[in-house]
């Protein structure tokens, strides 16, 4: 059986980039919200930054394989 | 009985048991129907027992916004991790590895497992409770909501017991169509609509007020499938330019 709490840790170990973005996007909109940004503008900022932190993510993964083939 | 109140919260709810169902039905393609309808029900039995627990007073008791905040937390984590993966897998990065040789294989055995009437999968089980749980806990809000304010209890309750009875009979029939759909494609949407709803909660939770309110899931639902479509048009255009770079002097040394 596969414990959730394993696969959570496994975010935080095995994908740094994903974790740390997701993360930053949720500090920075809030950060946004405090300083008065408005409900809509908050939702589609936090969309985009966790859509920023994938992206991210995605290219630290491909620059990761494309470095291992070239070894290969 | 009141008409408007029983239309209003049939169509309230009726978009709360919608999202739920979504997750229902997609954890349960994918983990397997035991643990997400063992999920689902333990969550409604749970809210049923708090209701009758503690009533009407129940709605001054539960902070909605933390549990939108860390359930949405948790799809979020899990469902963007499984649309990585899909991209990843949909653009060729992932495939001549052997972790999807061992991710076939565990599937296969979870399989065998599932068949032999032992499998219980954890992960399935939190995802489908987290998911009917919130949806169910904003459907009782709105029942309690829209029957005090007209003073008409009764009209709400049946309008959104007839909601729930026509979600649960859309999810018995598309049941059957939806297995069709391949393994791989279901990750994919799952990770897509986790991802989504982890967002949306996530944003709820911590105060935002959405665009059209819950009108906005399908167009963050949208946003995420087209950028993981270019995400995997890109990625694989790379990943074939990378290969062939790499196969290119090596051709050219046994020439």
């Amino acid at each position: 059986m596969r414990n959730p709490w394993k696969v959570i840790a496994g975010l935080v170990f095995d994908d740094w980039w994903l974790f740390l973005g997701v993360l930053a996007a949720i500090l920075l909109s809030y950060l946004g919200l405090s300083f008065g940004m408005n409900g809509p503008a908050g939702g589609w900022l936090l969309t985009l930054f966790i859509l920023i932190a994938l992206i991210l993510s995605l290219s630290m993964e491909y620059r990761k394989k494309v470095k291992q083939a070239g070894r290969t | 009985m009141n008409p408007y109140v029983m239309l209003a919260s049939f169509l309230g709810t009726s978009v709360e048991f919608i999202e739920a169902l979504t997750i229902v039905l997609a954890v349960g393609m994918v983990k397997g129907w035991r643990s997400s309808l063992a999920g689902a029900i333990s969550a409604v039995l749970i809210l049923t027992l708090l209701v009758v627990v503690f009533g009407l007073p129940f709605m001054h008791l539960v902070n909605v916004l933390i549990f939108q905040f860390l359930i949405g937390l948790f799809m979020l984590l899990f469902g963007i991790r499984w649309l990585r993966k899909a991209i990843l897998r949909y653009s060729g990065l992932k495939t001549p590895h052997y972790e999807d040789q061992a991710f076939e294989e565990e599937l296969e055995r979870q399989r065998s497992r599932q068949t032999s009437g032992k499998f219980f999968d954890a992960f399935g089980f939190a995802t489908s409770f987290n998911g009917v749980f919130l949806e169910g806990l904003e459907s009782i809000f709105i029942v309690i909501t829209f029957g005090s304010a007209a003073h008409s209890l009764s009209s709400a309750v049946i309008g959104c017991l007839t909601g729930l009875m026509i979600v649960v009979l859309a999810g018995i029939l598309l049941r059957k169509p939806l297995a069709m759909i391949p393994e791989n494609t279901m990750k994919y949407v799952v990770g897509l609509m986790l991802t989504g709803f982890g967002i949306f909660w996530v944003g709820e939770g911590m105060g935002i007020s959405w665009w059209e309110e819950d009108l906005s899931i399908p167009v963050i639902l949208l946003l995420l499938l087209a950028v993981s479509l270019v995400c995997i048009a890109i990625l694989k255009r790379g990943w074939k330019n990378a290969e062939a770079e790499k196969s290119r002097p090596s051709a050219g040394g046994t020439l």
